[in-house]
């Protein structure tokens, strides 16, 4: 099985060694999310920070409530061998509209602002349509592929105006641009793995999923665990 | 078809790593162009203060020199000149006469402290404790009274808004700013009178000095040594002069310096 030309014997280790790197992805990236969740706990409660970071911390809960759903429904489905896909749904809507928020207060110009703002009212609306067209019931590729993009072109707008300011930060202490970081490290290499993961889908070639799967949610571990460097440098920000 | 499909995903897997490889190389790029803007940016910063306090020197030594030929045009013109008469009188005291002395040695003595008291109040104009001491507006108050002494000018003082303490070295800077566009009345402007206010606000102190003489075009002379040692020293208070004059009517002074709550310049 998979990706090694090998033995039947040997596929079977392959696959067993393959859902097993799944199942460990998931509870280290349950754990990361969860460290990542207390310390935004932690930061929340200081009221000094603009409202768009301190909003930005109910995105832990939010992955987290969605890890820890997975986890369950990882074990569950091995039991009921049925595919829920609400939870991965209603994220799929509420990430885009989380870093569009996040996005749009990010940016001080106000013409930037305006175009962050239509762009992703447009993708919201895209996002919403296929969702409730795909009936809840497929894992929405295509949701996440066009979510993704747009992350993407505001990570580039953030980097192409962070060129553009007089360069007074000290960018490895720089919170934003280490949350920034991880939001474009996510939407830029789960941008590819998306389309492939539709199409695998789509043909008899299902089984091949599982290191595509792998692959994200390793990128998901990196995207918290620079989530997590940019509240430490936030919190140091706040201390000093 | 699975051999295929096999090659497919590996191509793809490796891809993916060389992408993650690509995007921790692009986020590092990222880290060192900006650290290298940075490092550019803070060494113009240097650049652009090491020239601002060469020019800072440059006109602090200018109004030393410009302060030394101000005590001593006092001392020749005037003290120098009482002395002189003082000892004239002393010199040609007839002690034959005896009521004539007695006057000549009273006049000597009134001349003496005249120029005794002229002394003091070039030393007072001069010092900065009067004004570290007593403030701006006591130290402008001073300088008014001087002027009015001379019986030359009508000169009318005024503070508008909340005066607030500045920080000693600023408000020292702006006597001193004060003190040149006077200076540039006695000795250009032929004027009768001259107005000075003082407006205190929470974010700016602005002071109008105005005048009824001969005035001048902006133009001609707005880069004279005596101006422009003004707008520098406007300029080291991150504040700015705005002088407007109309020939043979007035000249008026606007000087604006930025100043936060607690009274401090910014």
């Amino acid at each position: 099985m998979f990706f090694f030309p090998c033995s039947f014997k040997s596929k079977k280790l392959v696959l067993y060694l393959m859902e097993l790197v799944y199942k460990i992805e998931i509870v280290i990236g349950s754990i990361v999310i969860l460290c990542s969740l207390l310390i935004a706990i932690i930061l929340f409660k200081n009221k000094q920070q603009p409202l768009f970071i301190r909003s930005f911390y109910l995105y832990p809960l939010l992955a987290f409530i969605l890890s820890v759903f997975t986890l369950v429904n990882t074990y569950l489905h091995e039991f009921t061998k049925r595919e829920t896909v609400i939870a991965e749904s209603i994220y799929a809507i509420l990430e885009p509209l989380f870093w569009s928020y996040f996005f749009f207060s990010l940016f001080n110009s106000k013409k930037i602002k305006i175009i962050v703002a239509v762009f992703s009212i447009t993708v919201l609306c895209i996002v919403a349509y296929l969702v409730v067209t795909s009936n809840l019931k497929r894992y929405n590729h295509e949701v996440l592929a066009i979510s993704n993009l747009s992350f993407c072109l505001y990570c580039i707008v953030y980097y192409i105006n962070l060129f553009k300011e007089t360069p007074t930060k000290k960018i490895s202490l720089e919170p934003l641009f280490w949350i920034v970081a991880g939001i474009f490290f996510y939407s830029a290499l789960s941008l590819p793995l998306f389309p492939i993961g539709v199409y695998l889908s789509s043909t008899d070639l299902r089984d091949y999923l599982l290191p595509i799967v792998c692959l994200i949610n390793f990128i998901v571990i990196i995207m918290h665990l620079l989530f997590i460097k940019g509240y430490l440098c936030l919190k140091k920000q706040i201390n000093s | 078809m699975f051999e295929k499909a096999d090659q497919l995903i590996i191509t793809f897997v490796l891809t993916s790593i060389l992408l993650i490889l690509l995007l921790v190389g692009f986020i590092t790029i990222i880290i060192f162009r900006y650290q290298q803007k940075q490092n550019a940016y803070f060494k113009d910063i240097e650049t652009l203060k090491a020239a601002h306090e060469n020019t800072l020197l440059q006109s602090q030594l200018e109004m030393q020199e410009q302060t030394f030929q101000n005590i001593s045009r006092e001392i020749h013109d005037n003290i120098g000149q009482k002395l002189s008469l003082a000892k004239l009188h002393l010199n040609t005291i007839g002690y034959a006469h005896t009521e004539e002395p007695e006057i000549q040695v009273r006049d000597a003595v009134n001349m003496i402290s005249e120029a005794i008291n002229d002394l003091s109040d070039i030393s007072r104009s001069m010092s900065s404790e009067n004004i570290l001491n007593n403030g701006l507006i006591k130290a402008l108050e001073f300088e008014v009274t001087q002027l009015k002494k001379s019986g030359i000018y009508q000169v009318n003082f005024s503070t508008f808004g909340h005066p607030v303490f500045l920080n000693a070295n600023t408000e020292l800077v702006l006597f001193r700013i004060v003190q040149e566009a006077i200076n540039n009345i006695i000795k250009h402007a032929a004027a009768s009178s001259i107005d000075i206010d003082l407006h205190y606000n929470n974010v700016l102190l602005t002071i109008d000095i105005s005048d009824n003489g001969k005035g001048f075009l902006t133009g001609e002379n707005s880069n004279g040594t005596g101006l422009l040692n003004m707008k520098k020293r406007a300029a080291m208070l991150n504040g700015k002069i705005m002088i407007s004059s109309i020939p043979d009517t007035c000249t008026k002074i606007k000087i604006e310096i930025p100043i936060n709550e607690t009274g401090n310049n910014v």
